[in-house]
């Protein structure tokens, strides 16, 4: 993949266009198609010379490694295109790289990489390596060198640029006095990005943007595409595919304005979409005032008034949340447990429920998602994550009180794991703002999430090297035995097969209440019965109130039941049965079964009768913690 | 006339298997269900599909 520079660098294969012509006045020749013989464009030539070493450049895909933390280095780079995340302890980020900065800086001082770098975009690179040179060069973000490149990169864009339709008609010296104001914003799609005080000139130059606006139902006429202008948004922008954004100054658009008629009639079109747009908001507003201090306006109304009007709206559309209640929750959960009363009395206030069913994807790597954080209130999800070799493998999983969804909020990254939930669940969702506003006031709050990433990170890849953890954790997974609180499982190496354990249950119950087939590991078989799961889903279906949890934890079946078998569809073990009971009245009386772990007898019969021991009850988290410690030692 | 369908009052248990399964066209009131015999004809799969899920044979053709 690394190659130096040379000309056809800058000649894109497919459209056999020149990127780089030598100066600016070749626009005329660009249009034609003519590629020009020079080797360099002047600007890189002259950052080469600056340099005064050879810089190679790399295209790496996404996913792919430049470097490893620990490994000895020498070199570092400088990225032209696309993202990349450095993180630490395999998978902890730290820092996310944007285009023209430099990164990997430490191996030059240190001679060893001390972060892991990863390619989380496609990515176009200048390496260089380590040279007596190595003093002279500022490194530091915004320095003159950097602003070269940075230029270099903006002339190529503004060639394309000549082709969208604002800037049609306009000449070379219009073009050439916008350079210097311009930003270019690569955004994904999902992500969202806030216009600063609703001032500036946005142009989308690839992919699409919406607007994010809730009381406006006619939604498809605020989709921007290529080369569609967005004047001072009023609203938050919304990547719909992925793309670019071009960003005008507030002095270039005006002295566009004043040059280019083109551009000023296309502006003045803007700026009556958005009026109409903005009328509905507020209906006191004046119609000689522009439409940007609408929303000011309402901010500055007394902040009481402001709260009502935000209840009443929220109680129409949505179920309050009980926010004592939710204090309790956070103060029982063992992450959130330590942070303050404000916190989580601020927690209360604007998290949203969110119910997601069994085995449904929540969050998709690769992507930003919906920009929500989630605390996890009833339920439990898995983690699956692309390795270092690239297989995609579980990781883990999250339980009550933990939370999920960070990643985009505090990195401004794409998610890196797949969440999907294992049970039914309830989430608390707290949007970006919300979550920025708690993330940088609390420092609590702040300090309790990244402690318990680094925990969560430590403990990944610990089990991403441990092979044999690994495979007991995806078979817990897999079998639903991390929400299963007690359960029988009889290990294979001690069984010799009498079943003298369903003769037992036979005889006390007049049934087998389990069957032996089910799903093994190593030497440990679970039957098919009831393992009394943490969050069932036997117990709502049932309306004649007949299958209950009892104090002890033991879900049992009452005489109420009348044996419609709603709670034996529902449970995805099997391990519910109806059966045919007595005869009343010539009529046939069904009713409910399943192992209720002998619940009115000081034993189990199964247990108890096993001549060699080999049934028993268990936790199903500490028998197999168990079950790793003992085999390693063998 | 479409397909109409009534409860046998004295069988049903009001377990809530017709409703679980046609909601459109069952509901459970008090311990006993009800049918809503104008919403059959659109709904007619799945209404014949919880006449014959009911446990105790409760609902049977009118």
């Amino acid at each position: 993949m690394i190659r130096t520079l040379d000309a056809s660098d800058f000649i894109e294969p497919e459209k056999k266009r020149l990127l780089y012509p030598d100066s600016l006045s070749s626009l005329t020749n660009l249009r034609k198609g003519e590629a020009s013989p020079r080797p360099y464009n002047p600007e890189v030539q002259e950052c080469r010379e600056l340099f005064g070493i050879k810089g190679a450049l790399c295209q790496k895909d996404k996913g792919m490694v430049v470097y490893r933390e620990g490994e000895d280095g020498n070199s570092f780079y400088l990225l032209q295109k696309g993202s990349i995340t450095l993180n630490i302890n395999q998978g902890m980020i730290v820092e996310s790289v944007k285009p023209f900065e430099f990164f990997g800086v430490e191996s030059v001082f240190s001679k060893k990489w001390l972060t892991t770098a990863i390619v989380n975009d496609d990515a176009e690179l200048y390496e260089f390596k380590n040279s007596d040179m190595m003093n002279t060069i500022d490194f530091r973000k915004g320095s003159e060198l950097l602003k070269i490149v940075e230029q270099a990169y903006t002339m190529e864009r503004i060639r394309l640029l000549y082709k969208i339709s604002p800037f049609i008609g306009n000449n070379e010296n219009e073009l050439n006095d916008i350079v210097e104001g311009i930003t270019i914003m690569p955004f994904k799609k999902g992500q969202i990005m806030e216009p600063e005080d609703g001032e500036g000139l946005y142009i989308v130059l690839e992919g699409k943007m919406i607007l994010v606006r809730e009381d406006i139902s006619n939604s498809a006429d605020s989709v921007y595409q290529n080369g569609d202008i967005i004047y001072k948004p009023l609203f938050k922008l919304a990547g719909e595919e992925d793309g670019e954004l071009l960003k005008l100054n507030e002095k270039i658009v005006q002295k566009m304005i004043n040059t280019s008629m083109p551009f000023k009639n296309r502006i003045g079109e803007e700026i009556k979409k958005i009026e109409k747009c903005a009328k509905p908001a507020g209906k006191k507003q004046k119609r000689s005032e522009p439409a940007a201090q609408v929303m000011s306006d309402n901010e500055q109304k007394p902040p009481a008034e402001m709260e009502n009007k935000a209840d009443i709206k929220e109680e129409k559309n949505k179920e309050r949340l009980n926010t004592h209640e939710i204090r309790l929750f956070l103060s029982a959960s063992p992450v959130f447990g330590s942070i303050g009363l404000e916190e989580k009395s601020k927690i209360a206030k604007c998290a949203e429920l969110a119910c997601f069913d069994k085995n449904q994807e929540i969050i998709k790597a690769g992507t930003f998602g919906e920009g929500k954080f989630y605390i996890i209130k009833k339920g439990q999800v898995k983690i699956i994550k692309t390795n270092n070799r690239g297989n995609i493998i579980t990781v883990g999983w999250l339980e009550e009180g933990d939370f999920f969804g960070e990643q985009p909020l505090i990195y401004n990254v794409e998610n890196n794991e797949t969440i999907i939930s294992l049970t039914n669940i309830e989430l608390l969702a707290i949007d970006n703002h919300s979550f920025r506003g708690l993330y940088d006031y609390y420092p609590s709050f702040k300090k309790t999430i990244i402690s318990r990433l680094k925990e969560r990170a430590i403990g990944f890849s610990e089990i991403e090297n441990n092979l044999k953890a690994l495979s007991i954790m995806n078979f817990m997974i897999e079998n639903g035995l991390t929400y299963a609180a007690n359960l029988k499982i009889y290990e294979l190496n001690k069984c010799i097969n009498c079943f003298s354990c369903v003769k037992a249950c036979k005889e006390r119950h007049g049934i087998a209440r389990f069957r032996r087939i089910g799903p093994k590991y190593s030497y440990a078989s679970i039957p098919q019965s009831c393992r009394t799961c943490k969050h069932p889903t036997c117990l709502s279906k049932c309306r004649k109130s007949a299958i209950m949890r009892e104090e002890n934890g033991e879900i049992a079946i009452n005489s109420k039941c009348v044996g419609c078998g709603l709670c034996a569809k529902s449970c995805s073990f099997g391990a519910i049965e109806v059966i045919e009971s007595e005869i009343v009245n010539g009529k046939s009386k069904r009713k409910a079964v399943k192992c209720e772990h002998c619940r009115s007898y000081s034993n189990c019969a199964c247990v108890s009768e096993c001549p060699t021991g080999a049934i028993k009850h268990v936790e199903p988290r500490a028998y197999f913690k168990h079950l790793l410690t003992q085999q390693e030692v063998k | 006339m479409g397909t109409r369908f009534k409860i046998n009052l004295d069988d049903c248990t009001g377990c809530g298997v017709c409703e679980d399964t046609c909601p459109q066209v069952f509901k459970v009131v008090g311990e006993k269900s009800s049918v809503n015999n104008d919403a059959i004809d659109k709904n007619l799969a799945a209404a014949t599909e919880a006449k014959n899920s009911c446990p105790d044979k409760a609902i049977v053709s009118a």
